[in-house]
């Protein structure tokens, strides 16, 4: 499960696994460069620019959520 | 090389965590034996996965009115309830070297023993990608991983004797209230090994030794007097606090 949240900057959160766990914050921060109407593979490709293994999710998910609250918004 | 198997040390929530981070950075630097321990708790607790939210996961008004300490874990992965004699956690400790697989593979490698012990018992388990020791009528156990420098902590937890029922009051588990809906639900989805055959936790947890050892040189220790005082210092600093414990 993930989730993201965009009130307090950009959190990624949930029950998945990332290592190493600092990555987290790099690709937190990869998302707060994109706006509401940004596309998915473009926002995939910044993230895939992160030396980082996702257990649990996947990179997809992380953008199909963000923009997923960019429209909600 | 010759393993380390504790199977003692009643210790806090905290602690515990403590010395899971105190040994995969001495197991990191080289500085250890590969080592497997198993846990024994003084009170009902939460480990929490290290990327949750702590309100999110857990009732806060009711731990705090329990004293069931919520204590977040270095390693990612999901909020579990434990209680004392109900549950059974180990942790294992050893070089990444030793561990043939992938990550994601290597849950089950790791766990297979675990798995073996369970059958032995009379006890219907299987292993399901990614992290979960799973019986027909429910999950009975998962684990979670950290990798440091070459080091891999692997930790696992199963359900004994579980209350399910203070489970849901105590984790947010996508349910608002408890009802006997909500109860029926989580039970069919957890399951526990007295459920499932007649032994004690004391056998499940030699039988775990038994196989976890064969074929492998191991000798039966305990944590050094160094060890204990590291992971003091982190469970004051760290472990205990809020700042840890509910920064996300």
């Amino acid at each position: 499960m993930v989730k993201i949240s965009i009130e307090d900057g950009v959190k990624i959160r949930g029950d998945f696994f990332i290592e190493p766990p600092q990555k987290l914050k790099k690709l937190e921060n990869v998302l707060e460069e994109f706006g509401a109407s940004a596309q998915k593979q473009e926002i995939v490709s910044e993230l895939e620019q992160v030396d980082a293994r996702l257990i649990g999710f996947s990179r997809e998910d992380i953008a199909e959520l963000y923009r997923e609250l960019g429209e909600e918004k | 090389m010759k393993w380390r198997a504790i199977n003692s040390g009643k210790h806090s929530e905290a602690m515990h965590h403590a010395i899971d981070e105190v040994l995969i950075e001495k197991m990191s630097s080289r500085d250890m034996r590969p080592t497997i321990r198993f846990w024994y708790r003084e009170k009902p607790s939460v480990p929490l996965g290290r990327f949750q939210v702590y309100h999110d996961e857990v009732e806060h008004d009711y731990v705090q009115e329990k004293d069931i300490d919520v204590v977040r874990r270095i390693t990612g992965g999901g909020a579990m309830y434990c209680e004392p004699g109900n549950v059974i956690t180990y942790s294992l400790y050893l070089p990444e070297q030793e561990v043939s697989s992938g990550i994601e593979e290597s849950y089950r490698e790791l766990d297979r023993f675990a798995v073996e012990a369970l059958k032995d018992l009379g006890v219907e388990a299987s292993y399901q990608p990614l992290n979960d020791i799973e019986h027909p009528d429910g999950k009975l156990g998962g684990a979670a991983q950290l990798r440091k420098d070459d080091a891999v902590l692997h930790h696992t937890t199963m359900s004994y004797d579980l209350d399910i029922e203070e489970m849901l009051k105590v984790l947010r588990i996508g349910k608002e209230k408890v009802s006997d809906k909500a109860i029926e639900s989580a039970e069919k989805r957890v399951s526990r090994i007295s459920d499932c055959a007649d032994i004690s936790r004391k056998e499940v947890v030699e039988k775990l030794i038994e196989r976890f050892t064969e074929g492998r040189e191991y000798e039966r220790s305990q944590l050094s007097e160094g060890e204990l005082v590291e992971a003091r210092k982190k469970t004051e600093e760290k472990f205990s606090s809020p700042d840890w414990n509910r920064k996300m």
